[in-house]
C-alpha cells in the first residue's frame, strides 16, 4: 500500500480514523436497539430483527477496522513527527496515535453488540 | 517558530461557534422528541388511533417547501455582511423575513385549528403530535425576531464585526431550524405517507 | 519579586485600568470576569454541598440503628430525594464546570475571558435563582419527595397532588438553561481562545476533559429537559406520555432519564479526571504519560457513557436482545478510564513524586474509583444486576464513584490551586491530617454499604427493624459519616485560616507546568499582560517560551492595550487570526435572571398567561443587552 505523502490527504485519513469507529458504532447501537424496540411492541411490524442486527454488525465491522488501519497509516507514515511539534504535522500524529485505541475497542463494541442481539429469541424478557 | 508571522485567515468567529453549539444542543432536542414520537408509535396498534383522521399531506409539504426556500436568502445576507455590504444584507434579511412571517401566520392558523379539532388532551398520539409541531413552530418564531433584531441592528447601513457575526449565526439558525421542520413535516405526516 | 521597567510598568497599569471592574457589591453583581463568576459558582455550590452534607448526617443519624424515629418517613423521603438532587444538580455539576472551568479554563488557554463572559454571569444567576427556587419547595412544605430520578407514575398528579414533583422539574429545567450556558462558553472558549501555538496536541489535558465535559452537556440535558416538559405538561395540562390508557408508557420517562442520567455521571466525573491529569504531573515532576492516549480516553468516557443508560432499567422487562447493547457498552466503558489509571499510576511511578496534600487526594481518587469501578462493571452482568438492583450495593457503587471519585479531586484542586486564587500557602501538616479523616470517613461510611445492601438492605428505606443482620454495619457507616465531616470541616477550616494568614505564595510554588502559573496569584484582571505563546504541552517548563513572552512584554507586543481585547485562533491549530472585542461588565445578566425567575414561579402556580408576558419581557432585556456592541 502506497503511503500518502501530502498532509491534507493524511489529514483526511486522520480525521476517518477517529471519527469512523465511534460513528459506525453509533449508527449500531441506535438502528439495532430501535429494531429490537420495533418488533418487540404492539405495532411489531412484524419484521424480523436478527439479520439486520448482524448485517449491521458486519458492516460496522468493516469500517471500524477500515478507521484502524487509516489510523495506523498515518502514525507510520509520520514516525519522525513527535507528538508536541508545531502543527499541522504535530497535531495529525497527536490525533493519529490517539486513534489507535478506538480499533480494539470498538471492534469489541461493535461485535458483542451484533452476536449479543441475535443471542437470544428477539423478545423474550430478560 | 514566531507564530505572528503566519498570514491572517478569516476563520469562524467566537459567535458563530456558539450559535452552532446551540444549534446542535437545540438539535439534540428536537432528536429526543422524535426519539419520543417513535417510542410511543411502536406502543400503540393503531396509529393515529382509531377516530383521529390521518393529516393531510399536500399543504404541509408545500408550507415547507417555502420555509426551505429562505436558506438562500439567508445564506446569501450571510456572504453579503461577511463582505460588508450592509444595505444588501438587509434587503436579503427582509425578503427572508417576509416569507418566514407568512409563513409562520399561515401555520399558526392552521395549528390553531389543529389543536381545537385534536387536542392534545385525547391521547399519547396527540399529545406528542402537537408538542413536536408546536416546538417547531416556536423555533420558527424565534428565528423571527433574531431576524428582525437584525434588521434594526443594521438600520445605519454599517457592518461591525458584531453585526457580521450575528448575521451569519442567524443564517445558520435557520439552516438548522429549516432541516429539524423536514423531519418533523415527515414524521407529522408519516402516517398518511 | 522582580521590579518592572518602566516602560512594562506603564503597559501593565494601562491594562489595569481598562480591565478594572466596579467595587462593592454592585461589582459582584455586575461582573463579567471569568474569575469572580468562578469564584461565585464556588461559593454558592459549597454552600448547597453544606446544604447536602446536612440532609446526608439526618439521614445517616435516622439510619444509625433499627426503629429510629428522628424524622418521620415524609421528611426522609424529601431529605434524600432533596440530598441527591442537591449534590448533583447544585454542587458536583457546578463546581466541576463552574467553578474550577471558569476559574482556570480560560488561565490555562493563556485567554483573558470565556468567549462570551455576559453569557458566563447570566448563567451563574440562573444557577443561584435555581438551587433556591428547589429549595422553596423544601421551606413552604411541598419538598420534592419522589426520590431523585423522580419516576412516574410517582410523580405524576393523582399519586402526588403536591408542588413537589412541580419544584423539581421546574426547578431542574431552569438549572438545565444554566448549565448548557456554561457548557457552550467553555467549549467555545477551548475552540477560539487558545494562546497563540496552543494547537490541539498542546491543549492541556484539563481542558480536555472539560471539553468532553461540556460537549457531552450539551447533548445530554435536552433528553432531561424533554422529559421534564413531559411531565410538567402531563401535570398541569393534562396531556398524555406516561399513562397506558391513553396511548403512553412510563417507561419512556426512564429511558429519556438514564438517557441524560447515566452521561451525566461522567459530567460529573470528568472535570475530576482533568484536575487529576493536572495535580499528578506537576508533583511527579514529570509530563504525563500517553498523553494522546489520556486525551482521548477523557472524550470516548463522554462518548460511550451515551451508550449505557438502560443498565438502570435491566429489572424492568425489557427483552434480553435489547439489553445486551446495554450491557455491552457498560463493560466497554470501563476501557477508558482504565487506560486513564495506568496513565495516571505510569506517571507517578516514573517520575519522581512529592506526597504533598494535593496528590494525597488525587491518590484516594484513584483508590476509589478502582473500587466503585470495579462494582460499576458488576452491573453490566444482567442477572446481578438483577438481584442487586435498589439495594444498598447500588448505594455504595455510586456514592464511590460520585464522592469518592468526583470529590475527592475536588478537594485536592481545592488546596492545588488555593495559592494561586488566593496568593496564600495553605497549612501542610494540617492539609495531610485532614486528607486522612477524610479518607478514612469516606471508607467508613461507604464500604459496609456494600455488605449491608448484598444482606438485602433495600435504598430508600426510612427505618429497618433490628434483627436482619444489617445494624452493625449501618452504625459504622453512620459513625463513618460523621469522622468524613470532621475531615472536610477541617479542610474548610485551615483554607479559611490560610486565606488570612498564610505565607504568600508566589506565582509558582509548586513549579506547576500550566500556564495559570505563569500569571501573578491571584491573577490580574486580565490574566496575562502579554498573551503567551505556547510551543509544548507544558508551556509553564518552557522556560525559553517564558522568557520570550517576557521580551515581548518589553517591547509591547501582543498586550492589545487598545480596549477589552483579545486574539482570537483558529480551531485546530490556534493561529491567531482575529482580534476580538470582549464585552465589559453588565446589568441585564442579573435583570434577565430575575425575570426568568419570575417566569419558572409563575409557571409553578399556573399562572401561564402571566408567565408568558414575564418571558416576553425577559426577551426583550436579552435584546438591549445584545444591542450594546462590545466595541462600543
Amino acid at each position: 500500500m502506497r503511503i500518502p505523502r501530502s498532509l491534507p490527504a493524511l489529514e483526511a485519513l486522520q480525521w476517518f480514523g477517529l471519527l469512523a469507529g465511534p460513528l459506525a458504532y453509533a449508527v449500531e447501537h441506535v438502528l439495532g436497539l430501535g429494531a429490537t424496540l420495533a418488533r418487540c411492541n404492539p405495532a411489531g411490524f412484524g419484521l424480523d430483527p436478527h439479520p439486520y442486527q448482524l448485517a449491521a454488525m458486519t458492516v460496522a465491522a468493516a469500517i471500524v477496522v477500515a478507521g484502524e488501519a487509516a489510523a495506523l497509516l498515518v502514525f507510520v507514515a509520520l514516525r519522525p513527527v513527535g507528538q508536541e511539534d508545531n502543527p499541522p504535522p504535530g497535531r495529525i500524529r497527536f490525533l493519529a496515535a490517539a486513534s489507535l485505541v478506538l480499533g480494539p475497542i470498538f471492534l469489541t463494541l461493535v461485535l458483542l453488540n451484533g452476536f449479543g442481539a441475535v443471542y437470544d429469541g428477539p423478545c423474550r424478557q430478560a | 517558530m514566531n507564530v505572528f508571522a503566519v498570514p491572517a485567515r478569516r476563520s469562524r468567529a467566537r459567535g458563530w461557534w456558539g450559535m452552532a453549539l446551540f444549534a446542535a444542543t437545540e438539535a439534540t432536542l428536537f432528536g429526543t422528541i422524535f426519539g419520543t414520537y417513535v417510542y410511543l408509535r411502536f406502543k400503540a396498534v393503531h396509529w393515529p388511533p382509531d377516530g383521529i383522521a390521518s393529516p393531510s399531506i399536500t399543504i404541509p409539504l408545500v408550507l415547507t417547501g417555502v420555509l426551505l426556500a429562505t436558506s438562500a436568502p439567508m445564506q446569501l445576507a450571510s456572504a453579503a455582511a461577511r463582505s460588508g455590504r450592509a444595505r444588501r444584507a438587509q434587503a436579503l434579511l427582509l425578503l427572508a423575513l417576509v416569507v418566514q412571517a407568512g409563513y409562520f401566520a399561515m401555520q399558526l392558523q392552521r395549528y390553531a385549528d389543529d389543536v381545537q379539532a385534536h387536542p392534545p388532551q385525547l391521547s399519547a398520539y396527540t399529545s406528542i403530535t402537537q408538542l413536536m409541531v408546536g416546538a417547531d413552530h416556536f423555533h420558527v418564531f424565534v428565528g423571527l425576531l433574531l431576524n428582525l433584531f437584525l434588521l434594526a441592528k443594521l438600520m445605519d447601513g454599517r457592518v461591525t464585526a458584531y453585526r457580521r457575526t450575528g448575521v451569519q449565526a442567524a443564517a445558520l439558525y435557520w439552516h438548522v431550524v429549516n432541516a429539524l421542520t423536514v423531519v418533523v413535516v415527515l414524521l407529522q405526516l408519516s402516517p398518511s405517507l | 519579586m522582580t521590579v518592572l521597567a518602566p516602560p512594562v510598568e506603564e503597559r501593565v497599569e494601562l491594562l489595569d485600568r481598562i480591565w478594572e471592574e466596579r467595587p462593592g457589591v454592585l461589582g459582584w453583581l455586575t461582573t463579567v470576569d471569568h474569575k469572580r463568576i468562578g469564584l461565585l459558582f464556588f461559593f454558592t455550590s459549597l454552600a448547597f454541598f453544606a446544604a447536602g452534607g446536612v440532609e446526608a448526617l439526618v439521614i445517616r443519624t435516622q439510619l444509625a440503628g433499627p426503629d429510629q424515629r428522628l424524622v418521620g418517613p415524609q421528611t426522609f423521603n424529601e431529605l434524600m430525594t432533596m440530598h441527591g438532587t442537591t449534590m448533583i444538580f447544585l454542587f458536583v455539576v457546578p463546581m466541576g464546570l463552574g467553578a474550577f472551568g471558569n476559574y482556570l479554563v480560560p488561565l490555562m488557554l493563556g485567554a483573558r475571558d470565556l468567549a462570551f463572559p455576559r453569557l458566563n454571569a447570566l448563567s451563574y444567576w440562573i444557577f443561584l435563582a435555581s438551587g433556591l427556587f428547589i429549595y422553596t419547595g423544601l421551606f413552604v412544605g411541598q419538598g420534592p419527595d419522589q426520590g431523585w430520578f423522580s419516576y412516574v407514575p410517582l410523580a405524576l398528579k393523582q399519586f402526588d397532588p403536591s408542588l413537589g414533583p412541580d419544584f423539581y422539574a421546574l426547578g431542574l429545567i431552569f438549572n438545565g438553561l444554566s448549565t448548557t450556558a456554561t457548557a457552550i462558553n467553555l467549549v467555545t472558549t477551548i475552540f477560539k481562545l487558545r494562546a497563540p501555538g496552543m494547537s490541539l496536541n498542546r491543549l492541556p489535558l484539563f481542558c480536555y476533559a472539560q471539553l468532553a465535559a461540556a460537549g457531552s452537556a450539551l447533548i445530554l440535558l435536552p433528553p432531561l429537559t424533554l422529559d421534564l416538559v413531559l411531565l410538567e405538561l402531563q401535570r398541569k395540562a393534562g396531556f398524555h406520555f406516561f399513562d397506558v390508557a391513553a396511548g403512553g408508557s412510563p417507561m419512556l420517562w426512564q429511558h429519556l432519564f438514564w438517557l441524560f442520567g447515566h452521561p451525566e455521571v461522567y459530567l460529573i466525573v470528568l472535570p475530576a479526571f482533568g484536575i487529576t491529569t493536572s495535580i499528578i504531573p506537576t508533583f511527579a515532576k514529570r509530563k504525563m504519560v500517553a498523553a494522546p492516549l489520556v486525551a482521548l480516553a477523557e472524550l470516548l468516557v463522554a462518548f460511550i457513557g451515551f451508550g449505557v443508560w438502560a443498565h438502570h432499567m435491566f429489572s424492568t422487562g425489557m427483552p434480553t436482545s435489547a439489553l445486551v447493547f446495554f450491557a455491552a457498552a457498560t463493560f466497554m466503558v470501563v476501557i477508558p478510564s482504565t487506560v486513564q489509571i495506568y496513565a495516571w499510576l505510569f506517571t507517578v511511578n516514573l517520575g519522581r513524586p512529592e506526597f504533598r496534600t494535593p496528590l494525597l487526594f488525587v491518590g484516594a481518587f484513584i483508590v476509589f474509583f478502582v473500587i466503585g469501578g470495579l462494582s460499576g462493571i458488576m452491573f453490566a452482568a444482567i442477572p446481578f444486576d438483577q438481584a442487586t438492583t435498589d439495594t444498598y450495593f447500588v448505594v455504595a457503587h455510586f456514592h464511590f464513584i460520585i464522592f469518592g471519585a468526583a470529590v475527592f479531586p475536588i478537594l485536592g484542586g481545592m488546596f492545588y490551586w488555593f495559592p494561586k486564587v488566593t496568593g496564600r500557602m495553605y497549612h501542610e501538616g494540617w492539609a495531610k491530617a485532614s486528607f486522612w479523616l477524610t479518607f478514612s470517613g469516606t471508607a467508613l461510611t461507604f464500604f459496609p454499604m456494600h455488605i449491608a445492601g448484598l444482606l438485602g438492605m433495600p435504598r430508600r428505606v426510612y427505618t429497618y427493624p433490628h434483627g436482619l443482620g444489617w445494624d452493625g454495619y449501618n452504625l459504622a457507616e453512620t459513625i463513618g459519616g460523621f469522622i468524613l465531616t470532621a475531615g472536610l470541616v477541617l479542610i474548610a477550616a485551615n483554607l479559611v485560616f490560610s486565606r488570612l494568614r498564610g505565607a504568600p505564595a508566589g506565582p509558582n510554588p509548586f513549579r506547576g507546568p500550566t500556564l495559570e502559573w505563569a500569571t501573578s496569584s491571584p491573577p490580574p484582571p486580565y490574566n496575562f499582560a502579554v498573551i503567551p505563546t505556547v510551543r509544548s504541552e507544558y508551556p509553564g517548563w518552557d522556560d525559553e517560551a517564558l522568557f520570550e513572552d517576557r521580551r515581548r512584554l518589553e517591547r509591547g507586543l501582543g498586550t492589545y492595550p487598545d480596549g477589552h481585547r483579545q486574539p482570537e485562533a483558529t480551531v485546530r491549530d490556534a493561529y491567531p487570526d482575529d482580534v476580538a472585542d470582549m464585552p465589559s461588565e453588565s446589568g441585564w445578566p442579573v435583570a434577565v435572571a430575575v425575570l426568568l425567575s419570575l417566569m419558572f414561579a409563575l409557571t409553578l402556580t399556573s399562572h401561564f398567561v402571566a408567565a408568558g408576558v414575564v418571558a416576553g419581557l425577559a426577551g426583550l432585556a436579552a435584546a438591549a443587552w445584545l444591542w450594546k456592541e462590545p466595541a462600543e
